[in-house]
């Protein structure tokens, strides 16, 4: 569970790892402000299973663009990555068509978020 | 109707109490804790007559895009007779990074107006006299530097300083609990907001450089107690500060202004803001000796209610969310109110729901009977049996941050943070099993669930606008000027001398918020937030 960039509205964040640990699940999460190349390299070297990104600023796209990349520079090109925050359904489009596998806008729902997770690791 | 418990079940109030299905009647706080309106210990109003001479400041928070939007903007509201300018700021601003920094991608102009030096306030402030403006700055870690950049801009109007009028937040803790727009290790950044503070207060009678926001603590999560505990833990820690350096504690308190955040919870509500002026009060004068009334009373600000009580599904029924918690301001006696529009949880609100969030207020306010008695809920069994345990609770949570010495050290090893994400977990859980009702989202759920999220749409071009205007202004400015300009914000930095006196020749010299908070960075050093959940 990672925040890129400079928002620090980690509220969402947390709540989601804290969902994630109870259910067993072991989560990282980074903490805020990290940049796209630290997320790649804490999601490499904690061989995690998937990546979540939490943007509440509106900067999304470039964001998730960088860690995008990063991950396919660190050779982890693979592992599946899903957004959460402020996000305009035209950009959750445009999000997934980078390879983002889930977005979850305002208003998710708790059990929706943890299902569709773990359908993704295990899929 | 559903009610989401059946009859029997038990209710507990957000503060962590059991409510009993009825109160009988007691005495309800102990002999001299109620008091009278205007007295100590304030509990009923911080004035006698309550809202009869002074009905509270309705007002509306919005963000720009660019120095010359903000300027058409605080123009206009000075034609209607409205001198306030509030300001937010983008992220790289409130950071301290220049909008061409490359950390600043993507968030340049986003979630307010990017500043980058004088230049840009200049734009802002241009033929906006600041002895006509109150001018409000949601600033914490360059809360300095936006200091300096205000005198500045004063002496050139030729307006002298006792004449200018505002708030700047300057609340640098908090930032490190919620939100987390610092840049320095705490110890530093504090010393920066008691700097702002000392000069604010020997310079700028008419100007508040404190707005102690527990509203990042409410939208973070806090409980009544949680909320007033930490903050007052936090409050407490900047008025140390203020004493060590030699202040009177009469000549600041007075000057320090709080900005708390509202739930839906209308009695609890209304007995935690009570429960915080009687704290307050107490800890100003039992701790600090204040002795003049003015350095106990509580100004309270409060958001009217906290857009994270609102629904982005169904979002006109948050016009009823709003009014509840209008009243619950109302009853609780606050000095402001910021209204929250119903379009809060999805959008940068519009002309339209902006108004509906004022005319709540107006409508709460005169046409209703809130406003003809001080403290309408004063002698209520149920509010002045909360307004205790919120009192009790309030100092429970102050000790576990270990008061004002330990505030800072709770801090840094997220003691605060990871209680009030805990909590948040807690009130999400509640929310997904029902057990706390949220009409259209757990009851009642609406028929159509989508919701068109419009963010401001930033534009696309203004990084590299900035980013060239920046190097305009670079090759401007007298290079030399600002480089020794710098040195002595450095100089100042280690020194241990206020460092207001030599950012306001920086800022004059065109130094950019950028390279100023980058002169601190030399010896105040970064800081790596652990990272608790």
């Amino acid at each position: 569970m990672a925040k890129p960039g400079l928002d620090g509205h980690d509220r969402g964040a947390k709540v989601i790892a804290r969902l994630l640990r109870d259910e067993g699940d072991e989560v990282i999460y980074t903490g805020i402000r990290q940049r796209p190349a630290q997320i790649a390299r804490t999601a490499v070297d904690e061989d995690v299973q998937l990546v979540g990104l939490s943007i509440l600023s509106g900067a999304h796209v470039p964001l998730v663009r960088s860690v995008l990349l990063a991950l396919r520079e660190q050779g982890a090109g693979d592992i599946p990555v899903v957004v959460g925050g402020t996000i305009p359904a035209a950009d959750a489009e445009v999000l997934k068509e980078m390879g983002v596998r889930a977005v979850f806008g305002i208003g998710s729902q708790l059990n929706d978020i943890k299902e569709t997770m773990q359908e993704i690791r295990e899929s | 109707m559903k009610t989401g418990a059946p009859a029997d079940s038990r209710h507990w109030s957000n503060t962590g109490f059991e409510i009993p299905a009825l109160y009988e009647p007691r005495s309800g706080g102990a002999p001299g804790s109620i008091g009278r309106p205007g007295e100590y210990p304030f509990t009923r109003h911080i004035y006698p007559t309550g809202y009869r001479t002074r009905p509270w400041a309705p007002s509306l928070y919005s963000g720009f895009g660019t120095p010359e939007d903000a300027n058409r903007r605080f123009r206009y509201l000075i034609s209607q007779g409205n001198g306030r300018a509030n300001i937010a700021t983008d992220l790289p601003t409130q950071i301290g990074l220049d909008s061409d920094d490359p950390d600043a991608e993507g968030e340049v102009g986003r979630v307010g107006v990017a500043i980058d030096s004088l230049a840009d306030f200049e734009v802002m402030f241009d033929q906006v006299p600041l002895d006509q403006t109150a001018v409000s700055l949601n600033l914490n870690t360059t809360a300095p530097i936006f200091l300096a950049m205000l005198v500045a801009t004063a002496r050139r109007q030729r307006v002298d300083l006792d004449k200018v009028s505002g708030t700047l937040a300057n609340d640098i803790l908090h930032e490190y609990v919620a939100r987390g727009t610092w840049r320095y290790p705490p110890e530093p950044a504090l010393r920066l907001a008691a700097d702002v503070a000392e000069y604010a207060s020997e310079h700028m009678p008419r100007f508040y450089p404190f707005n102690i926001r527990s509203i990042l603590l409410h939208e973070s999560g806090a409980h009544p107690g949680q909320e007033i505990g930490f903050t007052f833990a936090i409050a407490s820690r900047y008025v140390e500060e203020l004493l060590a350096r030699g202040l009177d504690v009469d000549s600041f308190a007075p000057r320090m202004s709080f900005f708390f955040g509202m739930g839906l919870h209308v009695f609890e509500e209304a007995a935690k803001f009570r429960a915080a002026r009687r704290l307050w009060a107490a800890i100003m004068r039992d701790q600090y000796g204040a002795r003049s009334d003015s350095s106990l009373k509580l100004r309270l600000t409060s958001v009217a209610p906290c857009g994270s009580h609102f629904t982005a599904v169904d979002p006109e029924l948050n016009l009823v969310r709003g009014t509840l918690g209008v009243l619950a301001g109302a009853l609780g006696g606050v000095q402001a109110m910021l209204g929250t529009t119903i379009d809060e949880a999805y959008e940068i609100p519009t002309e339209r729901t902006q108004h509906l969030a004022l005319r709540t207020q107006q409508i709460v306010a005169l046409e209703s009977d809130v406003c003809a008695s001080a403290d309408p809920l004063g002698g209520s069994w149920f509010v002045e049996s909360m307004t205790d345990q919120i009192e009790a609770s309030a100092r429970e949570q102050m000790d576990l941050l270990g008061g004002p010495s330990g505030v800072v050290a709770a801090i840094e090893h997220g003691l605060p943070q990871s209680e009030l994400s805990a909590r948040a977990y807690e009130l999400e859980r509640q929310l997904a099993d029902g057990t706390r009702p949220k009409v259209g989202v757990n009851i009642y759920p609406a028929k159509d669930r989508t919701v068109e999220l419009k963010l401001h749409a930033a534009e696309p071009e203004l990084h590299r606008r900035r980013a060239e205007e920046l190097s305009l202004l670079r090759q401007r400015r007298d290079s030399t000027r600002v480089a020794r300009a710098l040195a002595s914000v450095t100089e100042a930095a280690c020194n241990g001398s206020n460092i207001i006196v030599p950012m306001i020749t920086a800022v004059e010299a065109y130094a950019t918020v950028g390279e100023i908070s980058a002169s601190l960075d030399e010896v105040f050093g970064s800081y790596h937030q652990p990272a608790v959940l």
